[in-house]
């Protein structure tokens, strides 16, 4: 990022192929609107640009792209014409098609559901965790809350999880067995 | 310092959570190529705006060229101030007549005082009574020059450079004239003692009243004078 900054193009193609798709997926997982995820991802690479010059090694580049994504999301659902990211639409329409839809497994889409559905501090953790690969202390910088909030957030959300995901396999045997 | 069962637990949670990322695998999602190209390009573009507009090295130029605009601008500035201090370039026709009075009352005093020195001389030169009537006549002549309207331009045309320059011209030409109209009415009155004495008093009387006529302002010598009174008696009994 360092060198992007002071000028080096290339560099800015190495960072982006490296985080491309898990910004992606946070983004889209929180908007859970594929044209807005794209609007957001783009908006999000756009500060980046911007603030460029403003980005010190300090602190990890991964922490504060991901920090940007979270604040280009918040502040677009802070908007007086936007809706509470809680009130958001349950499931995202899938990027793919119809025909690829039905051939996700049937796990792959309870999880991003169970996901979906968590409130949107436990869902930012969550995610953050698993598209960044942060460990509490980044997380918790990132979101600006302290450890323990994050550890709190991360034990309803996982708890949560299990839940669903149990629901969901139940859901799925109980299908199956009737089939 | 966190004891090592809270981290424990931490690490415990976040394992729980990878745990349920590989049994229940989601989808990898991605940006579509033509986000992916937009925001290459965007990128680039920001790069090489920043490199245009900066060009290495030679970012003193901006602060010079500013200081020199400054430096400019001062300078004119400063040339300009005094001109603004100047009286009006067309000076109004009193402050021109004003100056053509002292002009004239300079020159009569001037005169004045030549002719008194003059007669105070010539006082004591009693015996060249040719000459004493030639340096009435100088001296008169001066009076006349110093009398004499300033040949000046329209005050709403000339500057005041000109105006001087013009005074100057004029000044010179009646330095000029007074000598030329001085010897002439000096030898006009040369001529008119000599008819007087000799004898042909008629004659004189006459030309004394044609020089009357031609220089009417002539300070005339004592001799003309009583020469004259001698006319105005006769023609006063005739």
């Amino acid at each position: 990022m360092l060198a992007y900054a002071k000028g080096d193009a290339e560099a800015f193609d190495l960072l982006y192929e490296r985080y491309r798709g898990p910004l992606y997926r946070f983004i889209l997982r929180q908007a859970k609107d594929p044209v807005l995820a794209n609007d957001l991802y783009q908006l999000c690479w756009e500060k980046l640009v911007k603030n460029r010059g403003k980005y010190r090694a300090q602190s990890p580049f991964p922490a504060w792209l991901f920090f940007l994504a979270r604040n280009t999301v918040i502040d677009h659902f802070r908007r007086p014409a936007n809706s509470d990211v809680n009130e958001l639409p349950d499931l995202p329409s899938n990027t793919h098609g119809p025909e690829q839809s039905a051939l996700e497994s049937e796990t792959e889409r309870s999880l991003a559901n169970a996901i979906s559905g968590l409130p949107s501090e436990q869902r930012e953790v969550v995610l953050l965790r698993l598209e960044g690969g942060f460990d509490l202390a980044a997380i918790a910088e990132i979101t600006g809350v302290g450890a323990e909030t994050c550890k709190s957030r991360l034990r309803y959300a996982i708890a949560r999880l299990k839940s669903e995901m149990q629901n969901s396999q139940v859901t799925a045997g109980g299908s199956h067995e009737t089939a | 310092m966190k004891p090592p069962e809270e981290n424990l637990k931490s690490q415990e949670l976040l394992d729980q959570l990878d745990d349920l990322r590989a049994k229940h695998s989601m989808q990898a999602e991605e940006p579509p190529l033509l986000v992916d190209q937009a925001v290459r390009n965007m990128a680039r573009r920001a790069v090489q705006a920043t490199a245009t507009r900066k060009l290495p090295g030679l970012g003193w130029i901006a602060g010079l060229s500013t200081a020199s605009v400054a430096l400019i601008a001062l300078g004119i500035s400063l040339v300009q101030a005094p001109q603004s201090s100047l009286p009006p370039m067309k000076p109004s026709l009193e402050s021109m007549s004003t100056e053509q009075t002292e002009f004239r009352s300079k020159r009569a005093n001037s005169a004045n005082r030549f002719e008194e020195s003059r007669s105070a001389s010539g006082a004591a030169e009693a015996g060249a009574p040719a000459r004493k009537a030639e340096r009435p006549g100088a001296s008169a002549a001066a009076v006349q020059a110093a009398q004499m309207p300033v040949q000046i331009m329209a005050p709403e045309e000339q500057s005041m450079d000109h105006f001087e320059a013009d005074l100057a011209d004029a000044v010179q030409k009646q330095k000029e004239q007074a000598p030329k109209e001085d010897q002439e009415a000096t030898a006009w009155l040369d001529l008119i003692r000599q008819l007087q004495e000799q004898g042909q008093q008629a004659e004189a009387i006459a030309q004394l009243a044609a020089f009357k006529e031609v220089h009417p302002d002539f300070v005339l010598p004592n001799w003309a004078q009583e020469l004259g009174s001698g006319v105005e008696v006769e023609q006063g009994t005739e």
